[in-house]
């Protein structure tokens, strides 16, 4: 017979059982199948955060922009069916706007020599709607640029809430320095 | 066995708690700054129109007699327009004209202010 010296048993413990190991392990699980769908869902929520700040941001220049763009007109027309905003400026010079693969692209163009191309990116559904089919110098254009809220269920416009934008603009504006 | 089912409890709540609330904190700041586009873009709409009015219809009365559009209405709670028109005479004639819009994101908080500025010029040859 093995006799153990005192001060081991002194030091001795008991052991884990198995029950005690697999009740740890089962919360351990519990525990990291929690983080991880919390983490994703941060991660989900950082990912459209990021999308929807960045497509507001584009959606502000491209306001800003129309409407610059329609102080310097002396005319506009909108092609509603084709999506296509047509802005004359002095100098033959025109603008164009219209939704090309999922951006708004702007080309200016002065006579037939060159064309300048601005994109404006990161909307999948934005449309536009104008409330005339055209205006002329002094005029006021409104037109409204949003995404399709219609086919969007709860759960996507939660995730990824509406874009809806309206600009105002008096085409020729600049022209008109002094008010009379 | 007790003991570790409680450590492991209070790490659980702990951390529910503190993502849940990154995650109400991240939902109401991108709340807020998009009622501030919304306003952004109300209010420069409101100053084409108001500004583009006849050198003699520029009034503060005239502010007050603005309509909010809808969307200002539905997206932004308790929304108040207001401002003034001053006139200036140095360097030439001229009046200023400032629109303010307010709201309250939520119950209990201070007025948001949006103020926006912008001066008219009159043709010399108008009469005052």
């Amino acid at each position: 017979m093995i006799h153990r010296p005192l001060y081991l048993h002194k030091l001795a413990r008991p052991g884990t059982s198995l029950v005690e190991m697999l009740v740890i392990i089962s919360i351990s699980t519990v525990i990291t199948g929690v983080v991880i769908v919390a983490m994703a869902a941060m991660f989900r929520y950082d990912r459209n955060t990021s999308q929807h700040v960045a497509m507001r941001g584009e959606l502000g220049r491209l306001a800003a922009t129309v409407r610059n763009d329609l102080h310097q007109a002396i005319s506009c027309q909108w092609d509603a069916p084709r999506q296509v905003l047509k802005i004359l400026q002095p100098l033959e010079q025109s603008i164009e706007y219209r939704l090309l693969q999922g951006r708004w692209v702007r080309t200016a163009t002065r006579g037939d020599a060159a064309a300048v191309t601005t994109a404006y990116g990161l909307f999948d559904s934005l449309q536009c709607e104008c409330e005339t089919s055209g205006a002329r110098l002094n005029e006021i254009v409104r037109i409204r640029f949003h995404t399709n809220s219609a086919d969007a269920t709860e759960e996507s416009s939660r995730a990824n809430p509406p874009l809806d934008c309206r600009v105002v603009a008096i085409v020729g504006r600049d022209h008109l320095l002094l008010h009379q | 066995m007790i003991f570790e089912l409680v450590v492991s409890s209070v790490l659980l709540a702990t951390l529910l708690v503190t993502i849940s609330q990154v995650l109400v904190l991240l939902h109401r700041q991108t709340r807020l700054a998009d009622r501030r586009f919304v306003a952004q873009q109300v209010l420069e709409n409101l100053m084409e129109e108001f500004s583009g009015r006849l050198w003699n219809e520029l009034s503060t009365a005239a502010i007050l007699e603005l309509t909010l559009p809808e969307e200002a209405q539905a997206k932004l709670p308790r929304v108040a327009l207001g401002g003034e028109v001053v006139d200036e005479t140095d360097p030439t004639a001229a009046k200023r004209i400032s629109l303010r819009l307010t709201w309250q994101d939520f119950p209990g908080a201070d007025q948001e202010p949006l103020v926006l500025t912008t001066w008219v010029f009159r043709k010399p040859d108008t009469t005052p």
